[in-house]
């Protein structure tokens, strides 16, 4: 094969991925929750909130008139 | 009862917003906690949507007293984050929204657009990672749109490196590739 049939063959093109479902990116999200290990969901409420707290200053202190 | 069936039946406009909004047009998905749905309510109704949650199972685990966000959890629907729309941007952006279904039922999740003014207004660095992601899918974007919104909340610049980082590590794939010797026939 040449390396352009090589290149075509190995890189992911940029773009090409189809769309996804909101339904698919659910399952997506909960296969991944589960292939971690008990008592570990990777989620930490606090820090989450703590994100939504800065975005939301910076919204409100920010918008554009 | 699912939280987007109640959000329809008590009224509010809303959408899916943050990890998995941002899932939806990502290269590859990521893993999220709490699924956040940007509502257009205000204080009252914000009262009014922790009560209707409530009364249909679920748990509230989290209310500020100013009423801005409601963290609920079930036990069958997962954890979800009920975000008050407290800018004009914001209220664009639940308007515009694109349609969607979960599980059959109607929904609305943020257009890429404002997933990525929003994620770059946020920049933490898994924000600036969605973004990036976003790009590299290649996701049909409205660019006088986001241009526009970048511009307003004074993120442009912060996205152009984004844009840049992206050209450049795809400019070295291209030269490796071509360096690379090619594999006998």
């Amino acid at each position: 094969m040449d390396r352009l049939g090589k290149a075509e063959r190995d890189v992911p093109k940029f773009g090409s991925r189809p769309p996804r479902t909101l339904d698919q990116v659910l399952a997506e999200v909960s296969q991944m929750r589960r292939r971690l290990p008990d008592g570990e969901s990777g989620y930490d409420a606090l820090a989450d909130l703590r994100g939504h707290r800065a975005l939301r200053k910076r919204l409100v202190e920010r918008s554009p008139s | 009862m699912r939280a987007n069936s109640l959000l329809n039946d008590l009224g509010v406009d809303w959408a899916v917003a943050g990890g998995v909004a941002a899932n939806l047009y990502r290269d590859d998905a990521r893993s999220t906690g709490a699924m956040d749905i940007m509502l257009v309510a205000a204080v009252a109704d914000m009262a009014h949507v922790a009560d209707g949650f409530r009364r249909n199972g679920w748990a509230i685990t989290h209310r500020p007293s100013d009423e801005w966000l409601v963290r609920a959890a079930h036990p069958e629907f997962g954890r979800i984050d009920l975000i008050a729309a407290e800018t004009d941007y914001q209220r664009i952006a639940i308007r515009r929204a694109k349609e969607a279904t979960i599980d059959g039922d109607a929904c609305k999740v943020l257009a890429a657009e404002d997933v990525i003014v929003l994620k770059m207004i946020a920049n933490r660095y898994k924000d600036l990672a969605d973004v990036e992601s976003i790009l590299e899918a290649g996701v049909t974007l409205d660019r006088a749109y986001l241009e526009d919104w970048l511009g307003r909340w004074d993120v442009t610049t912060r996205f152009r490196a984004i844009e840049d980082d992206i050209r450049q590590r795809r400019g070295a794939e291209r030269r490796a590739e071509l360096e690379r010797p090619s594999e006998p026939e």
